[in-house]
């Protein structure tokens, strides 16, 4: 198992690494607005293109071989120094810092909500198929995935804030993040997140748990006079936590890489996805690579955590096996 | 692009930190006790304004962008300013004096001070600056002031408050160029150790240039926060240099207390609906341009009233007359017909909701160097004509593989011309206006294609820059016969260039055949280069305001692109915040003490 788990990570370096590079990489082909901008002006100045376009480089390190960049961003990348935001003024770090609390004040209720509402729900259907309450929670879970998360946002800033005024139309950080105002303010983004990711968790749950809930062992169970509770907490929910478990990494890259994108543009909550969104936007390189990291290390370190987890939930599952391979 | 993209040399209007003259129509309007903007007794309230995207940069020596300007403007204000054409406001700068338009000399305030420990702003400061940032070698440092202060240009010490700046030859309008106009120094002892170790690095993360920590009493705010992609705070600065010359000409004695807001808050809000929600919930004290087709609606709500200063920027549709192209388009004749059947009315008041004013030459009718009688108009009441546009046509294509052929113009190849029609996506009435433009074109027998260019960089790299296929691309890569963009086009529509009323000297770079920015690849008939080199160059301002006349005659006559309009800024304020003109004066220079707006008092 201590192998496993040094391998995996030793690969999951290995990932990294790849992704930094291919990001790097694209954005290096990317044709920079911000150098657009600054030549233009340059030239209307009375400047010309190639010294605007070099002293442009030249105060951004551009001007260095892209195999020098390269291997300095990287550099920088290991020994946690992420280098400068260009577009901020300020360091990657301190812009990753600034930043990732927001993310947390939304993402994490509506990741914790959305699993315990999510696999409770979907566990009653999978208990109650093909009764009322079955249908209206898969109508639910149906709506939860096809309505797109920029239109609801949108709908709920125009129905809440902006006809109703019960909450802030938009965010302001200024607020104190301990606070009922924040929570207000707050409600809407979560809403958002809670909705995309309760479906998903209901009805991939509900899946699952119908493998079981008429299974010999559970039948047994029940044989034995165990109470409907305790045969779904018991019996059912533990093999199911195996697959479920996966779902919840994907969960929270969701949340990480779409989810935080769209709810944090349209309700500007300076948050991890903004920053990521206007880092590609302004070809920020460093910050870009930063934001970069974050979702590839959640990836990565989740899925670690899933395997490992997986022989907690299922003590059959043995990984030891393979260290002699 | 777009309006506020290509550099402008005017300032934005009607916000703090801009410009505006003192008539206040507006006084005894509103209610000033809502919300944190009350006034009265100790309390002056918060300015808050909301700006669609964050400043790149507190660091005025990175800054390329309008915003940054604004946040930093807040804190620091700059040399001078002009409150008219040739008159200047004396800010940091107390005198200039020149000789032969030549030599120039400058003398500053005696009250400037920087935060501790740099002291006075002195001479030495401005000077060690331009020196060796400005004009530092190769650009070492990469300041985007570079291009503002060619290497020729010598300045230099006379006093601990005065310099000299001397010109290699005459400059009329040395004063409205970028070098010192809105310029800005720095504390020699704050930036000597990057000067010395020509450390960029250093110089562009220096903390001390990123907060705005060393402005002393330069500015009417001290720099309070900046949160990234939220907000930007300043303070009322208790001593503020422009105080103690309350009275004296041309400030009057409402500086004494300027600034009128204990607080100046900029709200990042990118979405531009959220935005106009905040201005409807009365969230904000200003808010700079709303969209033509939102301002009727927000004009009848009580909170607010709007102002309309006028607007330097063109909106043009460019003809290309590279090589890639329509041929015809270097026919000055064929340029004209085309200008001639495009109502250019009917955009500014159907598309543009009877804003913008309908331009025929690179100057807006107020403009100091608009002369009526020398332009020559085109595509306006009766200018607008199919059949005189027809007419140029036949008479252009005569004698050439191209005819009519019943109502529709034919090629070569005896299908009829269709033109590509290229235009910048991000605004809805970009679109409507080539849509619009294609309809007009289809009256002289011309189809017309329109294309979605993408956003304003795209459009930059694939039609605007050009190389002959040796350099790098630029915007004007040399002979239009060699030098093209990287995708053909005919017309292009999307980009507003900047007229520059208050110098136009920096419009050659767009109308010369040598100029730094004419990717459309026009050739003047008329000899536009030595009219620009005698506006220059000569200190007779009447053979000035000749040479001018002449180019902008000449432009209106040849159609190197069809100048449609000039807009106005559709700025709207809370209803009591005063000080600025009545609306319907609100003139192009107007807003430069905007320090001393404030809310009315209940």
């Amino acid at each position: 198992m201590k192998w496993y788990v040094l391998r995996r990570l030793a690969w999951t370096l290995v990932a990294t690494w790849l992704v930094l590079t291919l990001t790097f990489g694209l954005v290096a082909a990317s044709p920079d607005p911000g150098a657009s901008a600054y030549v233009a002006q340059q030239v209307q100045a009375g400047g010309d293109v190639e010294g605007a376009q070099a002293s442009y480089e030249r105060a951004r390190g551009l001007d260095r071989p892209l195999w020098a960049q390269y291997r300095d961003y990287m550099i920088g990348m290991a020994t946690l120094d992420w280098g400068w935001s260009e577009t901020r003024s300020q360091p990657v770090v301190e812009a990753v810092a600034a930043a990732w609390p927001y993310s947390v004040m939304y993402g994490a209720p509506a990741l914790l909500v959305s699993t315990v509402l999510g696999v409770a729900v979907g566990l009653y259907s999978a208990t109650h198929r093909n009764t009322l309450e079955d249908y209206a929670a898969s109508s639910f879970a149906f709506f939860g995935i096809s309505i797109p998360d920029f239109w609801f946002a949108i709908v709920l800033i125009l129905v809440f804030g902006v006809t109703l005024g019960w909450i802030p139309i938009y965010y302001r950080s200024d607020v104190p993040w301990l606070s009922l105002a924040n929570a207000r303010q707050l409600l809407a983004p979560a809403l958002v997140v809670t909705l995309s990711s309760i479906a998903g968790e209901m009805r991939y749950s509900r899946a699952t748990a119908l493998e079981y809930v008429n299974s010999a062992f559970v039948k047994t169970a029940k044989a034995k006079g165990a109470s409907s509770w305790r045969r779904v907490t018991r019996h059912v929910l533990r093999p199911a936590l195996v697959p479920l478990s996966t779902i919840l990494v994907a969960d929270l890259l969701n949340v990480v890489l779409v989810s935080s994108y769209l709810v944090e543009v349209v309700f500007g909550i300076p948050g991890l996805g903004l920053l990521s969104y206007k880092a590609i936007r302004q070809q920020d390189v460093a910050l870009v690579l930063a934001t970069v990291l974050i979702p590839t290390f959640v990836a990565l370190l989740g899925n670690l955590a899933q395997d490992v987890a997986y022989t907690v939930l299922d003590p059959r599952i043995d990984y030891g096996g393979r260290e002699g391979r | 692009m777009g309006a506020g993209g290509l550099a402008s040399l005017a300032g934005c209007q009607g916000g703090q930190s801009d410009g505006g003259s003192a008539g206040d129509g507006d006084a005894s309007t509103g209610d000033a006790s809502t919300g944190d903007a009350s006034t009265g007794g100790d309390s002056r309230g918060t300015y808050v304004e909301a700006v669609p995207s964050d400043a790149q940069s507190l660091n005025f020596l990175y800054q390329s962008d309008a915003n940054s300007e604004k946040f930093v403007g807040a804190a620091m204000d700059a040399a001078y300013d002009f409150r008219d054409f040739g008159e200047i406001v004396p800010l940091w700068i107390e005198s200039v004096t020149e000789t032969d338009k030549t030599v120039w000399e400058y003398t500053l305030r005696d009250n400037l001070r920087w935060s501790e420990p740099y002291g006075q702003l002195t001479a030495e400061d401005w000077v060690y600056t331009v020196r060796n940032l400005y004009q530092g070698e190769g650009n070492w440092a990469g300041v985007v002031q570079y291009a503002s202060w060619p290497d020729d240009v010598t300045i230099e010490e006379t006093g601990e408050r005065s310099f000299r700046v001397t010109l290699p030859e005459p400059q009329p309008a040395f004063l409205a160029s970028r070098a010192m106009w809105g310029a800005r120094c720095l504390p020699k002892g704050l930036i000597e150790p990057y000067v010395e170790e020509r450390d960029v690095e250093g110089l562009k993360r220096d903390e001390e240039l990123n907060t705005l920590s060393y402005t002393g009493n330069l500015g009417p705010y001290d720099f309070e926060e900046w949160e990234r992609e939220s907000r930007f705070v300043a303070t009322r600065a208790d001593e503020y240099y422009l105080r103690e010359v309350a009275g004296e000409e041309p400030f009057g004695e409402a500086f004494a207390e300027a600034p009128y807001f204990d607080e100046y808050r900029l709200q990042v809000i990118p979405e531009e609906s959220t935005r106009l929600q905040a201005l409807r919930e009365g969230d904000l004290t200003f808010y700079q341009n709303v969209p033509a087709d939102k301002v009727a609606q927000y004009r009848e709500l009580d909170h607010l009233k709007f102002r309309f200063p006028p607007n330097p920027y063109c909106a043009s549709l460019y003809y290309n007359q590279r090589a890639n192209g329509w041929e015809l388009l270097r026919d000055v004749r064929v340029r004209r017909a085309l200008s001639t059947a495009i109502d250019k009315v009917a955009v500014a008041e159907d598309i543009y909701r009877g804003f913008p004013t309908v331009a025929q030459t690179f100057q807006p009718e107020w403009s100091p160097w608009y002369v009526t009688e020398r332009v020559t108009e085109h595509g306006a009441g009766d200018t607008h004509s199919y059949e005189e546009a027809r007419s140029l046509l036949e008479s252009a294509v005569s004698g050439t593989d191209y005819g009519y052929d019943g109502d529709a113009l034919v090629g070569p190849d005896g299908s009829q011309v269709t033109l590509r029609l290229v235009f910048r996506a991000g605004a809805s009435q970009n679109q409507t206006t080539a849509e619009f433009v294609a309809q007009e074109l289809s009256n002289v027998g011309i189809a017309v294609d329109p294309v979605n260019g993408g956003p304003a960089n795209t459009v930059q790299s694939k039609y605007l820059l050009n190389t002959d296929g040796e350099g790098q691309p630029t915007f004007n890569g040399g002979s239009r016969d060699a030098s093209t963009s990287q995708e053909p086009w005919d017309l292009l529509y999307g980009i507003t260039l900047n007229a520059y009323p208050i110098n136009p000297n920096g419009s050659e770079v767009f109308w010369t055949e040598s100029g730094s920015f004419n990717f459309f690849g026009y050739v003047p008939e008329a000899p536009l280069a030595d009219w620009y080199a005698t506006a220059k160059s000569t200190t007779d301002e009447a053979a000035r305001r000749e040479a001018f006349a002449k180019v902008f005659a000449a432009l209106s006559e040849e159609q190197p692109v069809d100048f449609l309009n000039f807009s106005v800024f559709k700025n709207a304020y809370r209803r009591d915040y005063v000080g600025m003109p009545d609306e319907g004066e609100y003139d192009y220079l107007d807003g430069w003490d905007s320090t001393t707006w404030r809310l009315a008092e209940g």
